[in-house]
């Protein structure tokens, strides 16, 4: 068990590395002068821009430049904006919020909405509940992730509204610090367009997976044993069941944001999604670095974790 | 062990030249238990097997599923490599060569296998697995390759229009004849017929069979032929090797294995010979049901690896293995690996009974050395 | 063998009763397979609509030249109200209407049509290539090889496609060949992981064995006896894919990193009808790229589906009603694009 651990621990370490170093080469390898000159702005002279290279530390040798960039993300700092020459920790912090509340939110949704649906299913196989969760399934698997934010948002803001029923509010982000209430009110759509499709995903996971576990032997004994029905299939089958379901999850992650960026841009959230792709317009190159290696570092870290997860919980996977 | 046995058969008896030279090889397949599995377990497939063959023979090579028959072929045709041990073919050994110094071998050695449905690229049209030998070891033109290739489907009694067709086209026996072209092809010295017909329906059998013989006769063939029960051997061989659990248990002529088998293992076997074949069992033999499962290879019995079956086991058998010997007033070329071989006229059907009832006590022959 | 007599020919020609010569006709696995296929109706329809799409990609200057509409054209006057409101569906020779520069959505989609056919098409048949190449040299040699191999694949599957989409085109600019490069990119280890599976067990298969007996090379071995029992496989997966390409295009076009405008695009048309909000008193230029969208994304996996019954005869059904058809068609788009579950490995 520690070994695994300490195994997975020590390939984190190394992805880590080879994606910053990947970033890195992607971002900022090449010709010095040409970084220089776009930080040091439009109208620059030859010795701005020789100042701007300094500042950067452009002068010195590639891995040296490496290795100053990776202590500073180690320091938590990843470096200084092009376009306006803010720290972009302070962006970052103003944009992470939400997107955090966007991604949390609706995994909490989707699981919400999915296992209980899966759960109804699996018990009840072959039933009109289970037709109904398999076209609720079909419906929302066939749509793309931005067709649906903007079908509902269309249908559900803008015609309700027309209607006369303002019941959900344009697009926007309001903090929760600032009205908890508003907040939520505004995340309301977001997260629906975001869970809906994955939580299609998850309740044909558990359904599936579910029927397998009730099937096994263990829970024929359980019930053998003159267990009722409900404590097997809520104490011993689901939780068998869900073992799989972490897994995805674990794997979910990767898409998961990458859809919480598209939902962004649908619903006009200024979250980490919009400020990378605002800065890709402003060809702020490490803006678009740091969220780049904020998110890749996000999804290999919760992967690691699901991992290590899965071995608790599997007892067959610690033995190997 | 290279003098021809006694058997009046009728078929050819080879020549004097050493065509293949089988010393002590081993093949054990490592059991993988997972990746943290460190125990050094392993599949004991062919586990000290020697014998040679002469140009022309015919050896038969007879024993249960699962005892090493197929991985001592491949061994043969070094398409495993050996454990340990070594294999001499026309004097070279061939189980120091590399992949690209066995290549030329390749020509003259060759293998037709078990499975006619498995053996054959499902997705390539039989012209072009027929042309495999000639694209990898001659340069020809296409049109000779064709013309060799019909050739080939002719002699082995397939229709060469029938080049272009899928290996589903065909039925079991004609596959099997497409795998014989393509062993042919090249002109090999040997060939190991692996079950060449266990997979066919017994009225295509004889088919191949005659073909096999016929095809032996005219290019000069050496064979190996492995089969899983006597029967099928008999026609074919000049002499016979009998394999339990990755030993050779019993070598000798072909009649002489038949009339007078020395092996209790052999013995159950030729009392299983089916109906029609009675003719050639002797009445003395009674059917010898052999009890137990055949053990694992993986850990195989202690001593002689029959005793857990074997109707005439004592004491010893269990402690000391038995060598392949020639046993007393045996023909040269017979060899036994048994502590106690049966003798002739002796019931081997009631032995198992009486060493149940009457533990400890053997048979009269027991007093063997 | 050279005095072979015609004679001989007759006698070892045997006959077998459980096949006569009507049943050799189509008993080649290709044949058999389009049989099947043809039986089944869903899949037909499927195929149908994708032919007819990529007719209308492949004619999409003509068609649009029938209709009378270019895609870049701006119908300032035909096409917009005197209040700048799109002209909706029918009205005024446009048939699903314009857009809020005046432009005929129906040609747009045409147009956008080609964008969709070829990047998905285009990036699935580089990955299919990458996909194939690595697959048979990891399932081939295993060992080491494949585990480096393995985990490369792991973390590309793991990895989602639009954070490298945004490195790139922040980097390099965004262009439709980039677009292709980046989307195959992050698609062949579907592909590799497949066909590296069946690799693996069709290396053990006695044909293989017979080639190796022969004295064939194990390139020989990969390409001419591995590599066509692959096809079948390929085929499938490369149809299944294609949409997922498809739609991971849409979405890249629709946050401004694929296709440029003024290009048409599907998923683009979706972005500036939303930039703008006019969208909400013209709901036609939302809808129908993106109606476009998900009938194609279904065609193709609703084929694939198809293709799979046909040419996997383990799956020999042909009679499968429509209904199961797409529960079993969406099943598999989720199995597709997703890794297996932590393996237990060293
Ligand atoms: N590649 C391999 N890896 C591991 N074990 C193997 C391998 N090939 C064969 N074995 C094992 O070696 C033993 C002997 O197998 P082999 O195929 O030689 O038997 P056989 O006598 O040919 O049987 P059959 O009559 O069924 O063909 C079996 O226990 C088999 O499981
Ligand atoms: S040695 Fe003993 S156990 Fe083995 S075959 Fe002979 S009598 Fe039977
Ligand atoms: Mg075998």
């Amino acid at each position: 068990m520690i070994r695994l651990i300490v195994r997975r621990l020590l390939y984190l370490v190394i992805v880590l590395v080879i994606i910053t170093f990947l970033t890195y080469v992607v971002f900022f390898a090449g010709n010095p002068n040409n970084l220089a000159a776009r930080f040091a702005g439009r109208d620059a002279g030859p010795a701005e821009i020789r100042d701007a290279a300094i500042r950067l530390g452009l002068n010195h040798g590639f891995w040296y430049q490496y290795w100053h960039y990776l202590v500073g993300l180690l320091h938590g700092n990843f470096g200084l904006d092009f376009q306006n020459a803010v720290s972009i920790n302070s962006e970052i912090a103003r944009a992470f919020p939400v997107t955090a509340s966007l991604v949390v939110g609706s995994v909490i949704l989707w699981l919400l909405i999915g296992i209980p649906i899966g759960i109804m299913s699996a018990t009840h196989p072959r039933t009109l509940r289970d037709r109904a969760s398999t076209t609720f399934a079909l419906t929302f698997l066939s749509v793309p992730n931005f067709v649906l934010g903007l079908l509902l948002l269309l249908v559900f803001y803008y015609y309700l509204t027309r209607a006369g029923l303002s019941w959900f509010p344009a697009a926007g982000y309001v903090p929760l610090t600032q009205s908890p209430v508003q907040w939520l009110v505004h995340m309301i759509l977001p997260w629906i367009s975001l869970a809906l499709i994955q939580a299609a995903i998850y309740t044909r996971l558990i359904r599936g997976s579910l029927l397998d576990v009730l099937g096994e032997d263990f829970i024929r004994t359980a019930r053998a044993k003159g267990l009722s029905r409900r404590t097997v299939i809520y104490k011993h089958g689901v939780r068998a069941a869900l073992t799989p379901v972490i897994t995805q999850l674990g794997i979910d992650i990767g898409t998961l944001l990458a859809g919480a960026f598209v939902t962004e841009k649908v619903f006009g959230l200024t979250g980490l999604g919009q400020l990378a792709l605002n800065a890709i317009g402003n060809e702020d190159l490490p803006v678009v670095a740091a969220v780049v290696v904020l998110a890749a570092s996000f999804i290999v870290i919760m992967n690691t974790v699901v991992d290590i997860l899965y071995a608790v919980l599997d007892p067959r996977v610690r033995l190997a | 062990m290279t003098v021809a046995g006694g058997g009046a058969t009728s078929r050819a008896e080879g020549t004097d030249e050493l065509l293949l030279d089988v010393d002590d090889v081993v093949k054990h397949f490592p059991v993988s238990g997972g990746a943290l599995d460190r125990s050094h377990a392993a599949v004991k497939a062919v586990d000290g097997v020697s014998f040679s063959l002469r140009a022309g023979e015919t050896l038969g090579l007879v024993g249960e599923s699962g005892c090493g028959k197929s991985t001592l072929a491949r061994l043969v045709t070094a398409l495993h490599p050996v454990t340990s041990g070594h294999v001499r073919f026309k004097g070279q050994d061939i189980t120091s060569l590399n992949r690209r110094q066995l290549r030329p071998l390749r020509r003259s050695m060759q293998m037709v296998f078990q499975d006619p449905y498995g053996s054959l690229n499902p997705r390539r049209r039989v012209g072009s697995i027929l042309s495999d030998p000639f694209s990898v070891h001659e340069h020809l033109s296409r049109a000779e390759v064709r013309r060799r290739v019909q050739e080939l489907m002719a002699r082995v009694g397939l229709s060469p229009e029938h080049y272009n067709r899928f290996p589903s086209e065909f039925s079991g026996g004609q596959r099997q004849r497409i795998g014989i072209a393509r062993s042919l092809a090249l002109r090999p010295s040997l060939i190991v017929c692996d079950e060449p017909v266990s997979a066919l329906d017994v009225s295509i059998q004889a088919q191949i069979l005659n073909l096999l013989e016929d095809l032996q006769a005219e290019f000069m063939l050496t064979y190996i032929f492995i089969a899983h029960d006597l029967s099928v051997v008999r026609h074919v061989s000049n002499r016979i090797a009998v394999m339990y659990l990755g030993k050779l248990v019993e070598t000798g002529p072909t009649e002489e294995i038949y009339l007078s088998s020395r092996h209790p293992y052999t013995a159950s076997l030729l009392s299983a010979v089916p109906v029609a074949d009675r003719a050639f069992r002797s009445e003395r033999r009674e059917r010898i049901i052999l009890t137990g499962d055949v053990p694992s290879p993986v850990d195989p019995p202690s001593g002689c690896r029959f005793h857990p079956r074997c109707p005439k086991a004592q004491a010893l058998c269990a402690v000391q293995e038995p060598v392949l010997e020639r046993k007393p007033g045996d023909f040269d070329g017979h060899l036994t690996a048994c502590h106690f071989p049966v003798v002739a006229g002796e019931a081997l059907a009631n032995a198992s009974r009486q060493t149940t009832a009457v533990s400890g006590s053997g048979p009269a022959e027991a007093v063997n050395p | 063998m050279s005095a072979m007599r015609a004679d001989e020919l007759e006698i070892v020609e045997e006959e077998d009763p459980e096949l006569n010569e009507q049943q050799f006709e189509s008993r080649t696995p290709w044949r058999l397979a389009w049989r099947r296929l043809k039986k089944d109706r869903v899949a037909m329809v499927s195929l149908g609509f994708i032919v007819l799409l990529i007719l209308v990609s492949l004619f999409a200057p003509l068609l649009t030249a029938l209709i009378g509409h270019g895609p870049n054209a701006q119908y300032t006057t035909k096409g917009l109200s005197l209040s700048g409101i799109p002209v909706g569906p029918g009205h005024n020779g446009f048939l699903l209407g314009t857009d809020d520069q005046g432009r005929d959505v129906l040609s747009r989609i045409i147009y956008g049509s080609r964008i969709s056919l070829e990047v998905g098409i285009g990036a699935t048949f580089l990955a299919l290539f990458l996909g194939v190449v690595v697959g048979l040299f990891a399932g081939y040699y295993g060992g080491f090889l494949d585990s480096v191999l393995g985990r490369f694949m792991d973390i590309l599957l793991s990895f989602p496609i639009l954070l490298l989409a945004i490195a790139i085109v922040a980097r390099f600019g965004p262009s439709l060949g980039l677009l292709i490069f980046v989307i195959s990119l992050f698609s062949w280890p579907y592909i590799g992981r497949l066909v590296r599976g069946q690799v693996i067990s069709l290396r053990e298969r006695e044909f293989v064995e017979a080639a190796r007996a022969l004295g064939a090379s194990d390139l020989r071995i990969m390409f001419v006896e591995i590599a066509p029992n692959l096809i079948a496989l390929a085929v499938i997966y490369a149809t299944l894919l294609i949409p997922v390409n498809i739609v991971t295009e849409a979405t890249l076009s629709f946050l401004g990193l694929g296709v440029q405008p003024p290009t048409a695009s599907w998923g683009n048309m979706i972005a500036e009808a939303q930039t703008g909000d006019l969208f909400t008193v013209a709901w036609w230029f939302l809808v129908f790229p993106c109606v476009a969208l998900v009938l194609t994304t279904l065609a193709f996996n609703l084929l694939g589906d198809g293709l799979r019954d046909a040419l996997d005869p383990r799956y020999g059904r042909s009679h499968i009603s429509a209904a199961r058809k797409v529960r079993r068609a969406f099943r598999l788009r989720r199995t597709l694009p997703e890794p297996e579950p932590v393996e237990a490995k060293a």
